[in-house]
């Protein structure tokens, strides 16, 4: 340990302290300057007693790390060092939780610098990635201030520069939701950052922060963050990559010498969800579905297998079709992302990742909820029972469209948009002039909305003919003859999308979404509307069943049935308390 | 037929072309090419989508660079290929500020709303919410509003704005009919005149000669001819219920039954 050296080290500055004696100094012309040595020399016996007093205070702080922690970071130091990718995983994904659980639920880790750090002999790529770590734990369950940002964003500097190292690259490899989290991550704090810097200068009562931040304009910057995320996809030829898989060819021919290093392909890939992240954040919804062009959704590629990744990615994708006024497209996104968190729910109990998953998916349902009130379509019957549980109320209000509908809308929309943000830094010296961005995209939104008010109305009148004359349609709803006939041509316009079929993102076929078709002819309406057949077996069948169990309850019959039912009740409650029995030891 | 905003344009210069691949639409010095491409598809009434908002995203992150001319051209243009939703997605990309104080109010009894007041202290925001208002008008299909307010002799503002973009009528004029082939199958031609703004009944023959192949003049109204299009069905398309169901799925109900019936009997 280094309590030896220190002692070595003090003990010689004393010997050498020693020779020179003070009282013995006569003084001289040179009186000033034996008088600044004096200080010199005692300032530096100073600073000497501080750091040794410090390491000592360090020395504790480890003594005092319990040792499952000091174990766990030992072994996962020495994880890394082998290189072992398997254990790194267990180690990331069990140990790191299970500790932060027992040890650290409301506290952060041990200092990176101060503890971890002499333990490990300041092997530098570790105590980054711990500190990577450190701060994200942070930023999780504590509020980090400007100056944990400050910290954190430096650590990234460290990280990203080691990993760019083209001098030498790192032979490290990470597992692939590892890489998710870190990118996901940095995005995060990213956004974060902008955030809090808007709040403070709108609250503009905190002048030192301000100042700081005037002062570090690069901190935090979005040109950095592309900058990352562009290097990463260029270091590891990601799209050159992604083009030859989709021609079936090999991608490590394209690849280049440091694009078939696992490392790097990891981080190129999830650099592409990172930028979709990005240019939404932005407002640049088209930028965002065209930097993931090369990325087919359809094929399960072994990135698809981390969770996070997937609903980040189709959140954005269909937040991007969305606010494109491609509705069926991001009703299909969000409908298929929601089935696989529906039918995947027992495997993200995890405590770290649920809630972020929890909340993701009631966003999700909120935009499924908008996007179903402006085009009408049938789901699958899980995923529009859950909706209506979850915004039955909402999605009625807006179904019925008028002037309530509206603020039903806006609430939605709040809730569940990303947190936009705006580029560069806020205007410092007149608050006043920043704008919240989102109040700024949901204006742009609500103003698409506001022009499909009459459709549902128009709807349920169209619906109950067909054909019909405008003039008449006009008394009933009121209207002048000649507005209803634009708005006849705006609902045949709405009810027409691009829809995705094949190719990239962006591509699409012009379609007809609606069941409801029109045709003017003249001033006659001539309404068709497609019905879909029902299955109307299964609902029979289904219903059958429904009606004998009824049937049952009332009669109070089958004393056989009831026994066994108490039975069973009996048996999940014994199950019940030998499992609570089991989770208190 | 395939559309696809992302897909690059014919008239589209190779070297605006490697500007939008490459890290250079990044590149602050890349706005004054941006620039001179937006007045070229002024002039020649080519129109290049993902170009007009790389220069919008360049004034994003460089403020400073941002012209004002060039914006409002920019959403000018956008106007001109309605029903697309590139005026709204030019819009996202504009400072908050411009739009922070539109609003347009709406006349009782009727769904066109009201012109905006466009007074605030900045000139480009209001001519921000000008556009915006003429946007509105062609997404209402209100088309004889839209008409009137661009011609208007009361705020000649409007007219200035659409003033750089050459065929402006024109594009409009196609917008409409795109819209008028989808829905209608046949059109008063008394209609046509208000809503493409001709003066007389023999321009408008024209235009539909010119612009509407398959469709014909038949005394007061234009009718379309040919009846291959798809876009509107005429008669509904019921599907039968499908009949078919697995015997397997009864299989609840007959055990139900059994130990209804020949158990407890």
């Amino acid at each position: 340990m280094d309590t030896e050296q220190v002692a070595y080290d003090y003990d010689d500055f004393i010997q050498k302290t020693g020779d020179y004696d003070f009282e013995d100094d006569e003084p001289l012309a040179t009186d000033l300057i034996d008088h600044e040595g004096f200080d010199e020399e005692q300032l530096l016996q100073q600073q000497q007693i501080f750091q040794r007093q410090l390491q000592l205070q360090q020395q504790q702080a480890a003594a005092q790390l319990p040792d499952a922690v000091r174990n766990f970071i030992l072994y996962f130091h020495h994880c890394m060092k082998e290189n072992n990718v398997y254990d790194l995983h267990g180690c990331y994904e069990n140990s790191f939780n299970r500790l932060t659980e027992k040890f650290y639920k409301n506290t952060p880790w041990p200092d990176p610098h101060g503890v971890v750090a002499p333990l490990v002999n300041n092997d530098q790529p570790f105590v980054t990635l711990y500190t990577e770590l450190y701060y994200r734990h942070l930023y999780a369950k504590l509020q980090p201030n400007l100056e944990d940002r400050f910290a954190s964003y430096d650590n990234y500097c460290i990280w990203f520069n080691y990993i760019f190292d083209s001098s030498s690259p790192p032979e490290l490899e990470l597992p692939t939701n590892w890489a998710w989290d870190i990118i996901d991550e940095f995005i995060y704090q990213f956004n974060s950052f902008a955030l809090y810097r808007s709040r403070i200068v709108r609250k503009s009562h905190n002048e030192e922060e301000i100042q700081q931040l005037r002062e570090h304009p690069q901190t935090w910057s979005t040109y950095t963050v592309l900058n990352v995320l562009y290097s990463f996809i260029q270091k590891s030829r990601m799209n050159e990559q992604l083009e030859a898989i989709k021609e079936g060819r090999d991608p490590d021919e394209v690849a280049g010498e440091d694009g078939s290093r696992p490392l790097y392909k990891t981080f190129g890939y999830f650099s592409i969800l990172g930028l979709l992240r990005v240019h939404t954040l932005l407002g640049d919804f088209t930028l965002a579905l065209k930097t993931m062009e090369g990325i087919d959704l359809s094929k399960k590629s072994k990135y698809a297998r981390v969770a996070g990744a997937q609903f980040t990615t189709y959140y954005y994708v269909g937040f991007c079709y969305m606010m494109m006024r491609r509705y069926a497209d991001a009703i299909k996104a969000f409908s298929h992302i929601l089935l696989y968190i529906s039918r995947t729910k027992g495997f993200h109990n995890r405590s770290a990742q649920y809630d972020s998953v929890t909340k993701r998916s009631e966003q999700m349902y909120a935009l499924l909820a908008i996007c179903v009130a402006l085009c009408p379509t049938r789901l699958d019957d899980s995923i529009h029972t859950t909706l209506r549980e979850k915004n039955g109320e909402q999605l009625a209000r807006m179904q019925r469209g008028g002037e309530e509908s509206l603020p039903v809308f806006e609430e939605l929309f709040s809730f569940a948009c990303p947190k936009f943000m705006s580029h560069g830094p806020p205007d410092y010296d007149n608050p006043a002039n920043n704008v919240d961005p989102l109040q700024h995209h949901l204006k742009v939104f609500m103003m698409d909305v506001k022009r499909t008010m009459l459709t549902p109305t128009l709807r349920s009148y169209l619906k109950l003919y067909s054909t019909m004359n405008i003039e008449k349609l006009a008394t009933f709803l009121e209207m002048d003859p000649e507005e209803l006939r634009s708005a006849l041509v705006v609902f045949k316009q709405k009810s027409r999308q691009v829809r995705w079929t094949e190719g990239s993102l962006l591509d699409g076929e012009v379609v007809n979404v609606s069941d409801l078709d029109i045709s003017l002819e003249g001033d006659l309406i001539n309404i068709s509307e497609a019905k879909i057949g029902r299955k109307f077996g299964d609902w029979f069948l289904r219903n059958t069943t429904k009606y004998y169990a009824v049937q049952d309850t009332i009669l109070n019959k089958n004393p056989e049935k009831q026994e066994e039912k108490e039975h069973k009740d009996k048996r999940r409650e014994r199950r019940e308390k030998n499992a609570e029995k089991k989770g208190s030891k | 037929m395939p559309s696809s905003s992302g897909s690059t344009p014919l008239s589209r210069p190779p070297e605006i072309e490697t500007i939008l691949t490459t890290l250079s639409r990044y590149n602050p010095e890349t706005t004054t090419v941006l620039q001179e491409y937006v007045v070229t598809q002024c002039a020649t009434g080519s129109y290049d989508l993902m170009a007009n908002l790389a220069l919008l995203k360049l004034y994003q992150f460089n403020p400073e660079l941002m012209r004002d001319e060039t914006v409002l051209n920019i959403l000018a243009k956008s106007l001109t290929v309605f029903p697309e939703p590139d005026f709204t997605l030019a819009l996202h990309l504009l400072p908050p500020s411009l739009l922070h104080q539109y609003s347009s109010a709406s006349t009782p009894n009727s769904t066109i709303p009201l012109p905006p007041a466009a007074d605030t202290d900045d000139q480009l925001s209001n001519s921000v919410h000008r556009l915006t208002y003429l946007n509105s008008l062609l997404e209402l299909a209100a088309f004889p509003a839209f008409w009137r307010i661009v011609s208007s002799d009361v705020d000649e503002e409007y007219a200035d704005l659409v003033a750089d973009v050459t065929g402006f009528e024109d594009a409009i004029r196609r917008g409409i009919t795109k819209s008028v082939t989808v829905s209608m199958r046949s059109f008063k031609l008394e209609s046509g005149l208000s809503w493409w703004n001709f003066t007389n009944k023999e321009a408008v023959e024209q235009w539909v000669e010119a612009e509407m192949p398959g469709w014909v003049i038949e005394g007061e109204s234009i009718v379309r001819k040919d009846e291959e299009d798809t876009t509107t069905a005429a008669t509904s398309a019921v599907q039968p219920a499908t009949g078919k169901i697995k015997f397997e799925q009864f299989s609840r109900v007959i055990r139900r039954v059994y130990e209804n019936e020949l158990l407890h009997h």
